[in-house]
């Protein structure tokens, strides 16, 4: 009964062979934009800062994709070999305010998923890892040009097991708007110009519609999900950029709505009972926040005041036989207690959401890209 | 090709054409739906999650709904957020006689925010209980205990009737006592429930009736072939864990073999999830992947893992009671300085602070206990399961 935890099926990657659809690495699927990729290396990568779990060693590919004899666009995927126990942390470009764009979909200490949009550059040189320095080597026997400005997408999605990491790395000038002579996108300037903008809106809401299928993948179900179709391109269909967040990831209103309708479709449940589970979909409670946290914190301060007021009121009384005197000790008390119950519960709670945390917050791995060096 | 994936932006919603077209794939895509009377092997696929089952063929009898159970203190979730529960019964039938009874409730829609752990998982009155991990956004845990035919009491369960119905229809012998092994796994989007109910059999025969008492729980230590028994299912049941948990996470081999408790197999524990890591390190190690000493770095994690650890140590007492310590130093350094201040008499304000200490520490404790316990954590300190189990809600078929 020896089971093998990698996925059923599931088939390594070759170099030079050509995929549509998604790619799959250890069983766990990533879906790619349309048109034909190219596996340029495999490899293995490094957890490089962070501590991980027994992960056994992180499985690294790169994909090309070609518009004559240029890459217009490359992959870069991660994920681990053996499934850890205490979960993965969450990617720094995913926390950084210098980055174009960026979404925080949850994060606790056994999971996560984020996005996000960056400039970066194509590293000078042939280091790098295993998979990116053959995919060089790919590109330069075949005559491919790489481009030297990306406009990435990047992807981290883990569970208490296993992470999925990829990257999309677009050639500016593909995207039809990005020259060499405009290459600075610091958030001030894509604010500043409407036309870099609408490119990282659009790259935005393609990342958020595709975070469904990305969560998808990690499940190793993205091929009965797609059915043969593919990602659109960037830029494609989302024109104006806007997207709803509530479309936004597999657990979303919109998906779940989708689920259901599917179930009614297929007979599981009746139409008449949609509405009921519509209407429960849209009133659910979105997961706390820090302000909740926050909000509790108050409400129970004030629950308590009620009991301090009367108690502290009495033992000073039965004590000084002072109405007055009796007021002002409780006036006192509620004062500085308040203030001393919200710092104990801070400080306790902070202490404890700490000890819980199993890993690190931040795994990083090697990565082809470097961030782009802004540009005066 | 490329098509829109479904979701509705503004601009989305205007490319009908493609979007229709979309979902109709997707809908005629689906797999095929489980009736009652199909015959499943190996690998039960359901709602996108896959059950693996133990050998031999197992026949459907029952798809239906689960309804959703929780404790009436704390934060309660409205059950339709959780949307449609499927509950499939299937049965073998083995020499005559209902052989094994696999339940299986699974999610139909993720859930944005995690789903809970069993009431089995936390009892201390059934054979074995154990929790391989439980946050407030994932539960991994499984138990062991009785389950009978016919009602004897609230401590042993009942087995399903329609297993009954369904053995009288089909000339089975129902056996009086069951070993369940059920598992509760669960993520921030699915959750995975499964009860394997072997027939406890006696030399080919099911164990007689008369000798209920010795496989009570609390009585199972003193007989020795019962617990044997009951050895056998636990043993059995951790070796299947591994697959019970990725099948929430990832698709099975369909062709995989899973063997029965009863066969005349030990069970080693090279099945186990741990040993399964281990097997993998090892063979990283042996292509080279892994350098030998990144490979002792991580076995030394691996084989940590056979310590139980002290998670989740923190209850709502003890948290109450740290913080009600902490709390009263600081409150009554504050105190002796208000009281004196007011009252002017060393004596009198010393009397009042003993008497503030005693009495608002009590008051102190019980109300932090009521805050936590009635309205919940914050998401600090969010990190312990809610409780959750599936009921039988309705069946067809």
């Amino acid at each position: 009964m020896f089971l093998t935890l990698s996925a059923a099926g599931a088939q390594a990657l070759e170099t030079g062979e050509v995929l549509t659809g998604y790619a799959e690495l250890r069983g766990r699927q990533v879906p790619l934009p349309d048109g034909e990729w190219t596996v340029a290396g495999m490899g293995h990568n490094s957890v490089v800062s962070g501590v991980a779990g027994a992960y056994g060693a992180i499985d690294n590919a790169v994909l090309l994709q070609l518009n004559g004899n240029k890459v217009r666009g490359v992959v870069e995927i991660n994920t681990n070999a053996i499934s850890v126990t205490e979960g993965w942390g969450t990617t720094d470009a995913c926390l950084r305010d210098d980055v174009l764009a960026k979404l925080n979909l949850y994060r606790t200490a056994v999971d996560g998923f984020c996005y996000f949009v960056a400039e970066t550059r194509r590293p000078a040189g042939v280091g790098g890892t295993d998979a990116w320095q053959a995919a060089q080597a790919y590109a330069a026997e075949n005559g491919f040009a790489l481009p030297q400005e990306w406009l990435t997408v990047g992807f981290r999605l883990s569970n208490r097991h296993d992470i999925l990491d990829a990257r999309y790395h677009f050639d500016g000038l593909e995207l039809g708007t990005l020259a060499p002579s405009i290459a600075v996108w610091s958030p001030e300037t894509v604010v500043a110009d409407p036309a870099k903008y609408a490119v990282v809106n659009d790259l935005n809401a393609w990342a958020g519609l595709t975070s469904e299928l990305f969560e998808t993948g990690l499940r190793g179900r993205l091929a009965e999900r797609l059915h043969g179709f593919s990602v659109p391109q960037p830029l494609v269909l989302v024109e104006d950029g806007s997207v709803d967040p509530s479309a936004i990831g597999r657990a979303s209103k919109a998906a779940r709505k989708r689920a259901l309708q599917d179930l009614a479709d297929e007979g599981v449940i009746r139409e008449d009972d949609l509405g009921t589970y519509f209407s429960a979909v849209d009133n659910t409670a979105p997961p706390p926040t820090l302000e909740n946290y926050y909000q509790t914190l108050v409400a129970k301060m004030i629950s308590f005041n009620l009991f301090r007021v009367s108690v502290d009121y009495l033992l000073a009384f039965i004590v000084t036989v002072n109405a007055a005197v009796s007021g002002y000790i409780t006036a006192s008390i509620v004062v500085t207690h308040s203030m001393a119950q919200i710092a104990n519960d801070l400080a306790w709670d902070s202490y404890i959401a700490g000890q819980r945390k199993d890993g690190s917050e931040l795994v990083e791995f090697n990565y082809i890209q470097q961030p782009a060096e802004p540009v005066s | 090709m490329s098509l829109p994936m479904g979701f509705r932006t503004d601009r989305f919603a205007l490319a009908l054409a493609a979007v229709v077209l979309f979902c109709t794939v997707l809908a005629s895509g689906t797999a095929q739906a489980l009736a009652v009377g199909d015959t499943v092997s190996n690998v039960l696929r359901v709602a996108g999650k896959d059950v693996p089952l133990p050998a031999g063929q197992h026949t459907v009898l029952s798809v239906g709904f689960a309804g959703i159970s929780q404790p009436d203190y704390g934060p309660q979730v409205n059950p339709d957020d959780y949307g449609p529960i499927r509950r499939i019964v299937l049965v073998r039938a083995d020499g005559g006689i209902v052989a094994d009874i696999v339940e299986v409730v699974v999610n139909t829609l993720p859930h944005p925010d995690g789903w809970g752990i069993a009431s089995d998982c936390k009892r201390s009155d059934i054979y074995a209980t154990l929790t391989r991990y439980q946050s407030g956004w994932d539960v991994s845990c499984m138990w062991v205990l009785p389950a009978a035919s016919t009602w004897l009491g609230e401590d042993v369960r009942s087995i399903d009737d329609i297993v009954s119905t369904h053995a009288m229809a089909a000339d089975l012998v129902v056996p009086q006592l069951f070993l369940e092994a059920g598992f509760r796994v669960a993520n921030r989007y699915d959750a995975v429930e499964v009860r394997y109910q072997f027939a406890a059999m006696d030399q080919g025969s099911p164990v007689a009736g008369g000798t209920m008492e010795t496989w009570l729980p609390t009585d199972i230590a003193a007989a020795p072939e019962p617990l044997a028994k009951v050895q056998s299912v636990a043993a059995w049941a951790s070796s299947i864990y591994p697959a019970v948990e990725q099948g929430l996470r990832m698709p099975l081999d369909e062709s995989a073999d899973f063997l029965n408790p009863f066969d005349d197999v030990t069970f080693t524990g090279k099945a186990t999830d741990r040993a399964q890591r281990l097997a993998q390190l090892e063979l990283l190690r042996e292509s080279g992947t892994v350098s030998p000493e990144e490979y002792a770095r991580q076995k030394s994690i691996i084989d940590a893992e056979i310590e139980p650890k002290t998670e989740n140590a923190w209850t709502y007492a003890t948290v109450a009671g740290y913080k009600a310590f902490t709390y009263r130093v600081v409150v009554t350094t504050i105190n002796a300085g208000i009281d004196y201040v007011f009252i002017g008499q060393p004596f009198a304000a010393g009397v009042l602070v003993i008497l503030q200490v005693v009495v608002n520490t009590t008051k102190f404790f019980f109300h932090e206990v009521m805050w936590q316990e009635l309205f919940g954590v914050g998401p600090l300190q969010r990190e312990n399961p809610r409780i959750m189990d599936f009921v039988t809600a309705s069946a067809t078929g």
